[in-house]
């Protein structure tokens, strides 16, 4: 009756967000990697999902943090034994570390695109995450050294919280470019090293972006 | 122009590569159903003994007494064995029970199939997220064994008492940090599933299956994964934060000058308060995690089983977002009597029943789908139908219960035990039992007992009803909930008899379950067989094997019509499967 006939082809305009991943009609994101069958070539190209995946997955690391945040908002605004303290010297640094690594990411990103030498960003990228985090003990130890540990003040309290979650979410992040600077040049389940270098670059900038909210609340808010 | 599909998947060999560690989306989906199934068994042991203590307080029961030697030496139950009864069966029916069955069971298993997908966005993503999960289950089972016992603090763990350790009771000592560690696992382990249900809805849709024409299970799911993905982090980071408190020496939830035991707590400065914030901001859109799916597996079934389109499909899918959005703002209502300023508490209150819109436009589509339909009444209908019955009971006591001026008589009374046990529990159980009369012969090839089922039906309904009907009266009269024993109080004597009717329903209700579980194993053996298609449904997941093969289908599915398309005028059956081809239907083919 009526139409029947709606043409299954047309493009999805009830979709609001994510880029049309229409997806591997075969296979599965990587679920037939070790599969003899499966000729690589034909394998079909995941990088939307995976890209896709890695933005949906920001999400929840940032909730995580806004519950910290607005946690540190509540107690500053209402506790009574609340005494400002201001972030260890080192962490200036580190922080300078981390933005210049995202700069390099970004060059990296872009080479991998254009079928460049991208490999040697990456390392270099990794280097300044690994001075990162080697930054931030520094400054857990400057601060723990006078004294200061995570129940001193409400104050340090936060900041090894904070600056903990954050760590260990780079260490994540730095294992991520470990597998982009291995990353086989055909590809390794459907997906190029173009695309592990843009996964691992959302999530390295995200963690540059975050750590600079966190660095705001922490030495500049009052 | 679907092609064959080559088989680009092999099928894992070996026992532990196809059932335990499988990356197979239908194994998952129901490892999950399992996990939930052995949860809600022990977790309904548990409420029965709640129940005997509350109907008989001073009851001896020697054969309890060599069962639980600690938490009832003497054969009578010790305070703080009750309160860890409380906390586990909480915990476990909202965690591992609502939350793990609806979404990660029957999600798990159909989302793929309903929209034409060979498995989730990310499969090893989706092993992992089941084994945490499972993991966090053990976690939580272990505080039985621990010194002091299961944790006392019910499924909110309310700081301070929470976060001092075993000085606040014998069960707040490990058995709090264990509880503590379970939740925070099974955050975890929801953020990734939830990740990929998003991944998937979005990015694996077979060709032609628009948004507009999927199923309003994947709807419910889909926005299901969008409040997991929003609301378990805030608990994650409150649960942290709870921990330091516990175990590292801060101060984020306890406040200064606090005496407990007779002794004065080092600590100070800390918010009680932001504890609750945090809790409820997830609490309360973990609600909605529970019974949307339920409303996605109802719409489906009375549309089914009344051989009629679903009633207002566009408004179903705007109710859906809509009650998953509000759920966001409507924390505070949990919070009435914390001391807020009445100008917030009304801010909830309006926006806690604003959600009645929404809530009342399904109600009424429901109602709109059966309406004037040709009526199969097999068990899933029965059961979806009772689901419809069930939220409107609950519903109505939640407006009550959003209004701050009744909600300050009302709070920790059995009338919010009764309201959150219709809506939250029950319905969402009976939208469970309606998927799985439902799905049980796609996902195991073989059909559930009708008769046996129809049976478990009605003695449940009417089981259900008389177990939460009498605490909303209790409720009312003033009875607090998670009072052991409320002979100890004269103007409670009233209340008792009702317990002893609450508790002799409960019994029945429970007794009842054992057909469930009877049908369960006698149709897994003997259940007469299932065809592709034996409801005559529309949707993707019936156009293929039950059970389906490793890869779904075989060939890629493509889709041409909506998902409701039932007795259409002229077609030559009552019903149009999503990838019918256009204008051609065969004839009696299923």
């Amino acid at each position: 009756m009526s139409t029947g006939t709606l043409d299954p082809t047309l493009p999805d305009i009830t979709t609001g967000g994510p880029p049309p991943a229409r997806p591997p009609g075969r296979g599965n994101g990587g679920d037939g990697g070790g599969s003899g069958d499966n000729d690589g070539a034909r394998q079909p190209d995941t990088s939307p999902l995976a890209i896709f995946g890695m933005w949906i997955a920001l999400i929840p690391i940032l909730m995580l943090f806004l519950a910290f945040v607005s946690a540190y908002v509540l107690r500053h605004g209402t506790g009574t034994d609340w005494v400002q303290g201001s972030v260890p010297r080192i962490v200036w640094v580190s922080t300078v570390l981390l933005l210049a690594s995202s700069g390099l990411l970004e060059r990296a990103r872009r080479l991998a695109k254009q079928n460049g030498a991208f490999r040697p960003w990456v390392i270099g990228t990794l280097t300044l995450g690994v001075a990162f985090v080697i930054g931030q003990v520094f400054a857990w130890l400057s601060l723990t050294a006078q004294g200061v540990y995570l129940s001193t003040s409400p104050y340090a309290s936060f900041f090894f919280l904070l600056t903990i979650s954050h760590a260990v979410h780079v260490a994540g992040g730095l294992a991520g470019l470990v597998a982009a600077a291995l990353w086989p040049e055909r590809g390794w389940r459907g997906t190029p090293p173009a695309t592990s270098v843009r996964v691992i670059a959302i999530y390295w900038h995200f963690l540059g972006i975050l750590w600079l909210l966190l660095f705001g609340l922490l030495e500049i808010w009052r | 122009m679907s092609v064959p599909h080559p088989h680009s998947t092999s099928r894992p060999q070996g026992f532990l590569g196809r059932y335990v560690f499988s990356t197979d989306h239908k194994v998952i989906g129901v490892q999950y159903w399992l996990l939930a199934l052995v949860a809600v068994v022990v977790a309904m042991l548990l409420s029965v003994l709640m129940r005997l203590q509350l109907a008989f307080p001073t009851h001896t029961w020697p054969l309890l007494a060599k069962i639980f030697p600690t938490g009832m030496s003497s054969g009578v139950m010790a305070p703080e064995f009750y309160l860890s009864l409380v906390t586990m069966h909480g915990t476990m029916m909202v965690f591992f029970v609502l939350t793990t069955a609806p979404m990660g069971g029957f999600g798990n298993f159909m989302l793929p199939l309903q929209i034409g997908a060979r498995d989730m966005a990310f499969p090893r993503l989706n092993m992992l997220s089941f084994w945490v999960t499972c993991t966090a289950f053990v976690v939580l089972m272990l505080a039985f064994f621990v010194q002091g016992g299961a944790p006392l603090g019910g499924w909110t763990a309310y700081p301070p008492l929470s976060a001092l350790g075993s000085i606040a009771g014998p069960g707040e000592g490990a058995g709090m940090t264990l509880w503590i560690i379970s939740i925070a696992l099974f955050c975890a382990g929801s953020v990734l599933s939830a990740l990929n249900f998003l991944a998937t809805t979005l990015g694996m849709r077979c060709k032609g299956m628009s948004m507009g024409r999927l199923p309003l299970t994947a709807w419910a799911w889909f926005t299901t994964a969008v409040i997991a993905l929003l609301a378990f982090p805030v608990l994650l980071a409150g649960g942290i934060l709870l921990l330091l408190d516990r175990n590292a020496g801060t101060s984020f939830f306890v406040p200064g000058g606090l005496v407990v035991a007779g002794k004065l707590i080092d600590h100070r400065g800390g918010s009680p308060l932001l504890w609750q914030h945090l809790f409820w901001y997830f609490g309360h859109p973990e609600v909605y995690i529970a019974i949307l799916p339920g409303m996605g597996a109802t719409s489906q079934i009375l549309s089914v089983f009344s051989r009629k389109p679903l009633f207002g499909y566009r408004a179903m899918v705007g109710a859906l977002v809509a009650i998953g959005l509000l759920g966001f703002f409507v924390w505070g209502h949990h919070m009435f009597v914390s001391g807020m300023s009445p100008y917030s508490a009304i801010a909830f209150s309006i926006l806690t029943l604003i959600i009645g819109v929404p809530s009342a436009l399904k109600t009424v589509n429901w109602l709109g789908t059966i309406w004037g339909g040709n009526l199969r009444f097999t068990t899933a209908m029965l059961f979806a139908l009772g689901f419809v019955s069930l939220f409107v009971s609950g519903g109505l006591t939640g407006i009550a219960l959003g209004q701050t001026s009744l909600d300050l008589y009302l709070h920790d009374t059995f009338f919010v035990v009764g309201h959150f046990h219709i809506i939250m529990g029950v319905a969402a159980v009976f939208a469970m039992f309606a998927a799985t009369y439902y799905w049980f012969p796609k996902m195991f090839g073989r059909l559930l007992h009708e008769g046996l089922g129809k049976i478990h039906f009605v003695l449940t309904l009417v089981g259900v009803y008389a177990i939460f009907v009498p605490m909303h009266i209790q409720g009312l009269m003033g009875h607090p909930r998670r009072y052991y024993d409320a002979s100890n109080y004269t103007y409670l004597t009233a209340a008792q008899p009702w317990h002893v009717v609450i508790t002799w329903a409960a019994v029945f209700t429970v007794a009842a379950q054992a057909l469930f579980f009877v049908n369960l194993v006698w149709s897994l053996r003997r259940g007469p067989r299932a065809t592709a298609n034996p409801w005559e449904a529309t949707t993707l997941e019936w156009t293929t094997a039950s059970p389906p093969p490793h890869d779904n289908f075989t060939a890629d599915p493509v889709v041409y019509h909506d998902p409701y398309e039932y007795s259409r005028p002229g077609a030559p059956r009552d019903y149009i499967m999503q990838n019918d081809p256009p204008g051609a239907f065969a004839e009696g083919s299923s």
